[in-house]
């Protein structure tokens, strides 16, 4: 770059940046349920008087505009932090999970410790986000951090703390009733409170991370450049990440978890072609400002009734496309080699093997025995099956036959058919990570389903099909764009986050629009297997039991063929895109069924494949038996559980399962640091 | 690895079992059958004319007059306590006492039959009720599930924009309530006595000589130190309440709420500043003397300045059935004359 179009480049990112945030800031000014002059606004900054009008600007307006630029520049520098420290261009608080740690730690103070705010806030949050820091960090594997398995475990601590925070909410709606929002972020403000607060914290961080701007360009040139140049590389890693979450942490215990900033302004100044970091932090802040505070902007201008609608659902909206298209555009590029031949399992002795699908089915048996004699009373088992075989005690019977029964059998045909997805798709699109929900299609689903509810307003009953169509439409727009990266692994459960973050970011901005009950809402979406009868399983179930499982069992020799990777199936005298087409399309079917019927209930999918590959090694004629064996056991364990754990409480199985399951896949990923990602 | 398998699945089996037996609840629904045929012994035969009620689906028959009720909505148990029925099951008792205050007691013995939201469909088939009572907002999904326990009635607190007030539903609901458990009579005199009351009511205050009867209602909370206020519309029970006592609503805005509230900010209650401010928030969470206290944008709003703002205990009820109504009403009034 000549030095004159770098200072033309400098000139337009900052001067631009200025004057686009001040007019922003104008826009946003003017804002408001009473209509104020622009006048009497310029007035009221400049001289200002004694009478409500002028207050209403200085007190109200102006500190959420403020807490704005403020939340939007240290949310810009912790990514900035993150991005340089990792060496991965898809980091920032919220695609590595601290967002959602610092978020999770300030709902269970707020629930359990009392209102945590201000300084007990920041400390709560700043601990959860460390916390979380650390977990994202050795599971990714410190030494040889890749990217993908570094946002994918970001998600997957996401995903867990969300669970634990919907946990929370839906067992202290009440208390908790005000967090809703917030956990989605706002930038309302009532006083200057949050910007006295958080401008010190914020200055001291803007000013740690120019201090170590320099420390951070060497380190970009590689650990061994900076050890060289006589850098301590471990202490300038450990400051940056402390700088990076306390900048984020300071942000969510003010204005909630507000995601992407850190994503689009960082990228957005190393596009223009700054590469010294301290340009690089203060551009980030500026146009980090820039693009929350224009959020803010739009949501308002959406939302014209003032109602808040979270700018944190704005920023993943415009965010969560953004990232994707980073992603396209950076393929081939940083994120690893393209072929991953890591359907891998370590082969146990061969007696195991054959004892594997007995074991399981005399398990899945007795879930079925002990599911059906337990619930609100206890556990009864010699009471109930005399009731259903002796005929003796009517009222056992029906409890077990028409209440426990239809219920168990929904969560074990949603179990199996999450499972043998989730089968497919690893299979087919030779992808470890790859599940209905790690590829999108449940969000997909849960779009549809509340844009039915919403923009539909017709009766629950038709949820489903709507859960079904979405389904199907984030499947084609996943295929498209993985068509476009040629299925790469990673690329795809990549594009599967980008594409559920806009998933939820929709559902978001249609839970906060709509008059819907939020919790029951939240409910559907935590996933349930609450209240299923004979009547769900019918409907949606048995027919692609019946139907599809069989013919996803016929072709799963070609699932093991594309399995063995492009080449090898092309020899075999394969059609490989269309085989693959076909056999995803099926899997999101099959996946659709399952999301229509009990919501979105994650981790199914996703480790039912894994365990079986663990217990039978990579290529077993009997995988797709025992992963559908297993899928069908996790969903009814936690089918038992969900209603006995807190009688008369009732916990939604999509929350248990994430609970069992988020720790078991981040243990396979601490494992599977000794394999290949 | 096998080992290590066996013991997991072992673990796995032996929680989910020692969780079933945790809860020995085995004798008591013995008990309760056994109570149950006693019940149903010593009335039977006493009424013989069937009754109809309808829902928001239609009509429904009931041969008898149904002694075990649950109510799985705070509202419809309001409706039964002030008829004099105690329901046998509820959902989420708990916060029922917090948020809901009325005379007559919900009996120490009915029990919980979960939360709102999901109620526990076990708990309430081991209740043996006769009917349940629901709100079809949130019920809709599992209507057939309960339909399957006992004969259900579901309503809707909510009416569409032009579909009705909420007040008249609320009436409505209640009287087929009444009619359901054949107390008719007593229900139009508390209706009757209600209306009386608003009478009553509004001539005290208009006694009292306060002249301006502009009011806005609000609720508000916290959430993450920043205040959440909810300011009534005119098509909420409350604010219809408030105008049968003789106030004026002075909060207006575009659009219709199915709930009956906008969520919006302190700078809306710049455009009724001449009314009186009523506001219900819980005792711990006291969102205009904690956040807005000192803040100028607040303190100089004219009902703040003038005086005329009353904070309403944090159990009041807006979203109940008359006794509700009568208390809210009466809350109203009392904080308008304590200022005289």
């Amino acid at each position: 770059m000549s030095k004159q179009s770098y200072i033309g480049r400098t000139v337009l990112t900052f001067g631009g940046g200025t004057v686009l945030l001040l007019l922003l800031l104008f826009i946003h000014m003017n804002q408001g349920s009473v209509s104020i002059a622009p006048s009497t606004i310029f007035n009221a900054i400049f001289m200002p008087e004694d009478q409500l009008e002028h207050h209403t600007v200085r007190y109200l307006r102006m500190p959420r505009a403020i807490i704005g630029i403020l939340a939007g520049g240290a949310l810009a520098v912790s990514g900035v932090l993150l991005q340089t420290i990792t060496k991965n261009p898809l980091a920032s608080a919220s695609t590595l999970g601290i967002h959602s740690g610092s978020y999770f730690a300030v709902v269970f103070a707020s629930v359990f410790i009392s209102a945590a705010s201000g300084w007990s806030g920041l400390l709560v949050a700043f601990l959860g986000g460390m916390i979380t820091a650390v977990l994202v960090y050795t599971l990714a594997g410190v030494a040889n951090a890749n990217p993908v398995k570094m946002v994918l475990a970001g998600m997957v601590i996401t995903m867990m703390f969300s669970a634990f925070t919907s946990l929370l909410q839906i067992f202290f709606e009440n208390e908790t009733a005000g967090l809703f929002l917030w956990g989605s972020g706002t930038l309302v403000q009532n006083n200057w409170e949050g910007v006295q607060f958080s401008l010190p914290f914020i200055t001291i961080g803007l000013i740690g991370s120019l201090l170590i701007a320099k420390s951070l360009d060497l380190f970009q040139l590689g650990e061994e450049v900076a050890t060289g140049l006589g850098q301590k590389v471990q202490r300038t890693r450990i400051i940056t990440v402390l700088l990076a979450v306390f900048l984020a942490s300071v942000t969510v215990s003010v204005v909630g978890p507000i995601g992407f900033v850190g994503l689009i302004a960082p990228h957005l100044i190393k596009l223009l072609g700054f590469q010294k970091h301290y340009v690089v932090i203060l551009g980030s802040f500026l146009w980090g400002a820039v693009v929350l505070l224009g959020a803010d902007v739009l949501a308002r201008v959406l939302d014209p009734t003032f109602s808040e609608l979270p700018v944190g659902a704005i920023t993943a909206f415009i965010g969560a496309p953004w990232l994707i298209w980073l992603i396209m555009n950076k393929q081939n590029k940083k994120y690893g080699s393209k072929d991953t031949g890591i359907l891998a399992g370590s082969i146990n002795s061969l007696a195991m093997q054959k004892w594997i699908i007995p074991i399981l089915s005399v398990f899945a048996i007795s879930i079925v025995f002990v599911g059906i004699s337990t619930g609100n009373n206890g556990i009864q088992l010699v009471q109930t099956f005399q009731a259903i075989f002796l005929n003796n005690d009517e009222f056992t019977k029906n409890m077990a036959l028409d209440l426990r029964l239809p219920r168990l059998l929904v969560a074990a045909t949603s179990g199996v058919l999450l499972a043998i997805s989730g089968y497919i798709f690893q299979g087919v699109l030779r992808n470890p990570l790859a599940d209905p929900s790690v590829i999108g299609i449940t969000s997909g689903a849960g779009v549809g389903a509340l844009t039915f509810l919403y923009i539909g307003s017709i009766s629950a009953v038709w949820v489903p099909l709507g859960a079904f169509i979405g389904a199907l439409i984030a499947f084609l727009v996943v295929m498209l764009l993985a068509y476009r990266a040629e299925f790469q692994p990673a690329l795809l459960a990549l594009l599967g986050i980008g594409i559920s973050a806009f998933g939820s970011a929709v559902i978001q901005i249609i839970v906060v629009r709509s008059d819907m009950a939020v919790a029951s809402a939240l409910t559907w979406l935590s996933g349930t297997t609450y209240a299923k009868t004979w009547t769900e399983l019918t409907y949606y179930l048995v027919g692609p039991l019946i139907i599809l499982v069989p013919i996803v069992y016929l072709v799963s020799d070609r699932i093991h063929t594309l399995a063995l990777g492009d080449d090898t199936a092309k020899g075999l005298g394969l059609s490989v895109l269309k085989t693959r087409f076909y056999l995803a399309l099926l899997a999101s079917v099959v996946a659709a069924a399952s999301v229509a019927t009990v919501g979105t209930i994650g981790f199914v999918g996703l480790i039912a494949p894994h365990v079986a590959r663990l217990l039978l090694g990579p290529a077993h004629k009997h995988l797709f038996f025992t992963t559908a064996l297993l899928g069908g056991v996790i969903l009814m364990v936690a089918d038992v559980l969900s209603r006995t754990l807190l009688v008369p409480k009732e916990i939604p199985s999509g929350i248990i399962v994430a609970i069992i399951g988020a720790p078991y896949f981040l243990w396979l990923m601490n494992r599977s640091n000794k394999w290949k990602m | 690895m096998k080992k290590k398998l066996l013991l997991l699945l072992m673990a796995l089996f032996l929680s989910v079992f020692a969780v079933a037996c945790g809860n020995d609840g085995s004798e008591t629904t013995e008990e309760d059958q056994n109570q149950e045929e006693t019940n149903t012994d010593g009335e039977s035969g006493e009424e013989s004319s069937s009754i109809t009620v309808s829902d928001i689906y239609g009509e429904q028959t009931f041969e008898e007059v149904p002694e075990r009720i649950v109510v799985l909505e705070w509202v419809y148990a309001e409706n039964l306590l002030a008829l004099g029925v105690q329901p046998v099951g509820m959902a989420d008792i708990e916060g029922y006492h917090s948020w809901v205050n009325i005379e007559p007691e919900l009996g120490e013995e009915v029990e919980d039959v979960g939360t709102r939201q999901e109620p526990n469909l076990e708990a309430i088939h081991a209740l043996e009720p006769d009917v349940i009572i629901t709100a079809n907002s949130r019920h809709e999904a599992i209507l057939e599930s309960l339909e399957a326990i006992a004969p259900t009635l579901a309503y809707n607190s909510y009416p569409e924009e032009g579909e009705g007030t909420q007040y008249e539903e609320m009436e409505a609901t209640f009287k087929e309530m009444a009619k359901l458990v054949q107390k008719e009579e007593q229900a139009d005199e508390i209706l009757t006595e209600l209306d009386q009351s608003y009478q009553d009511i509004e001539t005290e205050i208009a006694d009292a000589g306060i002249e301006n009867t502009d009011f806005v209602l609000s609720q508000a909370y916290s959430s993450d130190n920043s205040p959440v206020i909810r300011l009534f519309k005119d098509n909420a029970m409350a604010t219809e309440i408030m105008t049968k006592i003789g106030l004026e609503n002075a909060y207006q805005s575009e659009g219709f709420q199915l709930y009956g509230f906008d969520e919006t900010s302190v700078e809306s209650l710049q455009t009724a500043q001449d009314a009186h401010f009523f506001y219900i928030v819980q005792e711990d969470d006291n969102v205009f003397t904690d956040q807005l206290a000192g803040n100028p944008a607040w303190e100089e709003l004219a009902f703040v300045k003038e005086d005329r703002t009353y904070a309403l205990p944090g159990d009041t009820w807006t979203f109940g059935g008359p006794l509700s109504a009568e208390v809210f009403a009466n809350q109203i009034k009392e904080a308008l004359l304590q200022e005289k």
